[in-house]
């Protein structure tokens, strides 16, 4: 069919992408690295919750998995001394695991329900790991030694190589029937059932596809920073940073995933240098505005033309 | 249809290639040339905003702001303007990561200041430590920065470490008469509190305290009633808790609430601003440890008081923040201008060196107790609220009066 | 052992705090279905409020309410009007980003005009004590206050006509505007008076606690969790899910060792669980 060649075409492209990417190191100086490393880490998380998103399940709760990612790396490396690949696949294992037992559990619950259960859990795991002292070193974190010496480029690179990585899983699924089924349950699941798609069963793997590669990235993220404490990784303000991420560029396509983080990622980093005190509140307006002129995210925008731009002034209320 | 993807394809190139401009644009310029007008550039990250961390760093902005303007008022470092160059990092490691590496590798400042967060510190030092650049830094506690950059001969540090402020909490309570017995400990549950206590629990328990009732608290709760008739009903001579200025303020007004007052109330930095108006006479009697307080005889204290007001009449009263931030960018301004030269080693040497008057004390760097070689601050004071005055009552050198000790009971004080 | 009364009382004293600010959420989230994670930030704004008022010109907190109320109901009006409405029909995802949007503006701009620094009012703290009982004769108004307005409030809903215009606007929009309701501004009015609670709340909560910028962040999250706990659409479930919260967590507080540190934890797992058991949640009924 003619989408088994765009599909290669659309590879390509990326593959182009990232091809550049990887040689900007060359032309810009470590700041902008870091920044970029950043924007990797939050491109695979916000293609992550996509995935999940794609059922018509949001989760707000991200942050469970990206914590119980870097926890599990850094008791790997603690304790066990496993080396960095190992502890990325277990992190990634023990967070698919939680989603297992947390979707056994919410998977049925619908819209705000499952959100707020995800969140709920995400702050239960919050307050144990800071009340945990012997293993998880409760209020005063964790730390591990930095990956490759602290050298930035090979951190670049590894952050590069996992959001490419990330890329092209959600793409396979996306493109395979997980994707297909994903999206019919999210717009109906009695016609789902009906054609003999089992909405559970779908929702449970894309669940634990999204909590596997968050969890991956939780432990990127642990080597990066190198300490972390329970806040910094089950903390809320991160849940909310990648669905914010998520809704801007449009959750329903990995192209909006990645545009949306990288646009906000480096959008609030240029408030935060152009407008040294308060920028802030620069966020929150793009925000809001983003919602109103963008129902689809700036993916509707792009790929829908004026259907993806919402006049405002024209009440919805009205209109029905 | 298919075309729009292909034309996401190129919008998401052009996101990154904009990232690339972006970051080829300001070309990195050479560190200026000696004898040059070029300013000299100093570069801090402090917390702006993200959390309740921002309340200090608005303190110490305003510190290094003075500082930065009265340098360039008397002429600047070796003849040239100073620009300060201050970073939010926004209460989150990785922006605290890539503001430093910012600041070193594209605005090339002499020395790094600031600071606040130990984690978001140990971050910090750890993604910038292979550049080895001068850091001279206010924030962090932990000993897990101690331990980890103490040893590097590019780190110097101001601010006294946990250690420092609990042994003084525990000196005083040792030298009060008649002598305590009993103690009862709260501390909030983040990484501040606990490793406060951690170290309070093993100094008391040297001097033969009984700690005998030892719990966390949540910072930003809206009540300690239940905490607070717990302590109550163990009757404890002391009650100590390490805090934040907000759950301070309630946990006294609902210390009175339950009618909870043991012989002494003690906490941790009791002059934060708005102590007095928040809680008026019900803030009398509590002492609390602090590394520094206004009333102290510290030569130019006074002086510089006065220049602060006339800078910022509108805060009336500040936490130590304010001059330690001052004092960050003072000592790294003098010991450029003693070494001559912007060159690294010759400034480190001038730091080692330097022995100077600031408005918190007088600083000189020595190596500290656990493996840090540059330590400025190490000593702290007991002040306590007497009819709504701070009075320093501890250690005896400084103090300018004597504790109330035991307290009178709420009642007594109706 | 810590007097059980004292512990128990406390516990009531605390939900009146999580009453008064979860109330103006049950009537925007609760029955008009509507997102706002912003509603934190309203009751911090109404905080600020209250606490101008008296430092400036010593206003009696108590009299700031109805400031309170009135500022706040048109803050929230406007909010509403500007951007909440435009997106009723969208997903609620869309709901959250943008209210998500609302309190980062509002937080941010309390943080550059009023600093981090954590402001309570200078007055008197009295303590009152009933026999073996000891507590703040703030707190205990602050919790019949909050009673008190949760009491009209269900009597407004369910037996004025006002009440049930707007249970049957929320219910179905369409049969509203076919039998003639003006159904745009039964949502405006309704979000409205959810902000003059919240107001109200961050009045009250000047009175017992202090104002900062980020007062409101915590609060709110609560305030969710409660109305999980209480089953959306009924206000007495969400006086007896408060009463549970608060009382639940003094008990943790007071007889789990550590307990202080445990018992927030405990009111997510709580969350957890009934989600788990009993979607619904208290009410019983069916959740949409």
């Amino acid at each position: 069919m003619m989408e088994r060649n765009n599909i290669k075409k659309i590879i390509l492209s990326w593959i182009i992408i990232f091809g550049i990417s990887a040689s900007i190191p060359l032309f810009i100086g470590s700041y902008y690295i870091h920044l970029a490393t950043s924007v990797f880490i939050y491109i695979a998380l916000t293609i992550a919750i996509g995935i999940l998103a794609k059922t018509g399940q949001v989760s707000i709760g991200q942050a469970a998995f990206f914590g119980i990612g870097a926890y599990t790396a850094a008791i790997f490396c603690k304790y066990f001394g496993s080396s960095p690949f190992v502890e990325f696949v277990l992190a990634g294992a023990v967070s698919s695991i939680f989603a297992l037992g947390l979707g056994a559990i919410t998977l049925r619950l619908k819209g705000i329900y499952f959100s707020i259960a995800t969140l709920s859990f995400a702050e239960t795991l919050l307050v144990i790991s800071n009340m945990e002292r012997k293993i998880l070193g409760g209020a005063t974190g964790i730390a591990v030694p930095p990956l490759f010496d602290n050298k930035i480029l090979p951190n670049y690179y590894l952050s590069l190589f996992l959001a490419f990585l990330t890329l092209i899983i959600a793409y396979f699924v996306s493109n395979s029937k997980i994707g297909f089924a994903s999206t019919v349950i999210r717009h109906d699941e009695r016609v789902a059932n009906s054609i003999g798609i089992n909405p559970t069963k779908y929702k449970i793997v894309a669940f634990l596809i999204s909590a596997f590669i968050t969890g991956v990235i939780g432990a990127y993220f642990m080597h990066y920073v190198t300490f972390i404490v329970p806040d910094e990784v089950f903390g809320l303000h991160i849940s909310v940073a990648i669905l914010a991420m998520a809704i801007f560029g449009g959750i329903y396509s990995v192209e909006g995933a990645f545009i949306g983080a990288a646009s906000l990622k480096i959008l609030e980093e240029y408030l935060r240098l152009k407008i040294r005190y308060g920028h802030m509140i620069g966020y929150g307006i793009i925000l809001i505005l983003a919602v109103l002129f963008m129902p689809n995210g700036v993916i509707g925008l792009l790929t829908k033309g004026r259907k993806g731009f919402r006049n405002p002034f024209k009440s919805i209320i009205k209109r029905s | 249809m298919k075309f729009k993807r292909i034309l996401i394809l190129i919008l998401a190139v052009s996101l990154m290639s904009a990232l690339v401009v972006w970051g080829c644009a300001p070309k990195e310029e050479k560190p200026p040339e000696e004898g040059t007008k070029e300013p000299i550039k100093i570069g801090a990250v402090i917390p702006l905003s993200g959390g309740p961390f921002a309340e200090a760093g608005q303190e110490q902005r305003i510190g290094l702001l003075m500082a930065e303007k009265e340098i360039n008022e008397k002429g600047g470092i070796l003849g040239r303007p100073l620009k300060l160059i201050i970073e939010d990092d926004q209460c989150k490691s990785e922006t605290g990561i890539a503001a430093c590496t910012k600041l070193i590798t594209q605005d090339k400042v002499v020395a790094l200041i600031g600071g606040y967060s130990s984690t978001i510190t140990f971050a910090e030092m750890n993604a910038i430590s292979s550049y080895e650049p001068i850091v001279v830094w206010m924030g962090a506690s932990s000993v897990k920065v101690e331990h980890e950059f103490g040893p590097k001969k590019w780190f110097f540090h101001l601010h006294p470490w946990d250690y420092h402020r609990q042994s003084t909490v525990v000196e005083f309570f040792k030298s009060l008469t008649p002598k305590p017995k009993t103690i009862a400990l709260t501390y909030e549950d983040g990484i501040y509190g606990t490793t406060s206590a951690d170290y309070f629990r093993k100094y008391a328990e040297e001097a033969g305290f009984e700690i005998i009732f030892d719990e966390p608290h949540k910072s930003g709760s809206s009540d300690f009633t239940s905490l607070l008739t717990k302590v109550k009903a163990k009757n404890p001579d002391i009650f100590y808790s390490v805090s934040y200025a907000g759950d301070y303020i309630i946990q006294i007004k609902q210390a009175k609430e339950v009618d909870f007052s043991p012989k002494l109330f003690t906490i941790v930095a009791p002059l934060f601003p708005g102590y007095k108006d928040s809680l008026g006479k019900a803030g009398d009697y509590i002492v609390g440890v602090n590394p520094w307080a206004s009333t102290l005889n510290i030569e130019g204290l006074k002086e510089w008081l006065d220049r602060l007001h006339e800078m910022y009449p509108e805060k009336k009263d500040i936490e130590y923040w304010v001059p330690l931030g001052y004092t960050n960018l003072m000592v790294v301004a003098e010991a450029i201008n003693k070494a001559g030269t912007t060159d690294k080693d010759k400034v480190i040497e001038a730091l080692e060196n330097i022995d100077m008057m600031t408005p918190f004390g007088r600083l000189k760097f020595e190596p500290s107790d656990e493996g840090g070689l540059h330590q400025a601050f190490t000593n702290l004071v007991m002040v306590q609220w007497q009819n709504l005055k701070p009075v320093v009552v501890f250690p005896p050198e400084v103090a300018e009066g004597k504790v109330i000790y035991p307290v009178p009971s709420w009642k007594e004080r109706d | 052992m810590t007097n059980f009364l004292q512990t128990t009382f406390n516990g009531i004293l605390t939900s009146g705090v999580y009453i008064v600010v979860t109330l103006g959420l049950a009537l925007v989230f609760g029955i008009m279905r509507i997102i706002n994670f912003a509603h934190g930030e309203l009751v911090m704004i109404g905080a600020y409020i209250t606490y101008w008022m008296f430092i400036l010109f010593g206003v009696n907190p108590y009299i700031s309410l109805i400031l309170d109320a009135g500022i706040v109901f048109l803050i929230g009006v406007l909010m509403h009007k500007l951007a909440i409405e435009k997106i009723l029909d969208a997903p609620s995802i869309d709901q959250v980003l943008l209210t998500f949007g609302f309190s980062v503006l509002f937080q941010n701009i309390a943080l550059i005009l009023w600093t981090a620094n954590p402001l309570a009012l200078s007055r008197e703290t009295v303590s009152v004590k009933i026999g073996n009982i000891q507590f703040g004769k703030d707190r205990l108004i602050v919790f019949i206050i909050g009673v008190a307005i949760a009491l009209i409030l269900n009597f407004i809903l369910s037996k004025t006509k006002i009440g049930k215009t707007l249970n049957a606007v929320s219910q179905n929009r369409t049969a509203s505007y076919l039998v003639g309701i003006n159904v745009p501004l039964f949502y405006t009015i309704a979000f409205g008076i959810s902000a003059a609670l919240a107001g109200i709340a961050g009045g009250l909560i000047s009175t017992v606690m202090y104002t900062s910028p980020y007062v409101g962040a915590r609060l709110g999250l609560r305030a969710f969790a409660i109305l999980t706990l209480a089953g959306l659409g009924n206000i007495n479930m969400t006086l007896i899910a408060s009463l549970i919260l608060g009382l639940s967590e003094s008990y943790i507080s007071v007889y789990v060792p550590q307990g202080p540190g445990w018992a927030e934890g405990v009111s997510f797992l709580i969350i957890l669980i009934v989600l788990a058991v009993r979607p619904s949640g208290l009410k019983g009924m069916r959740a949409e």
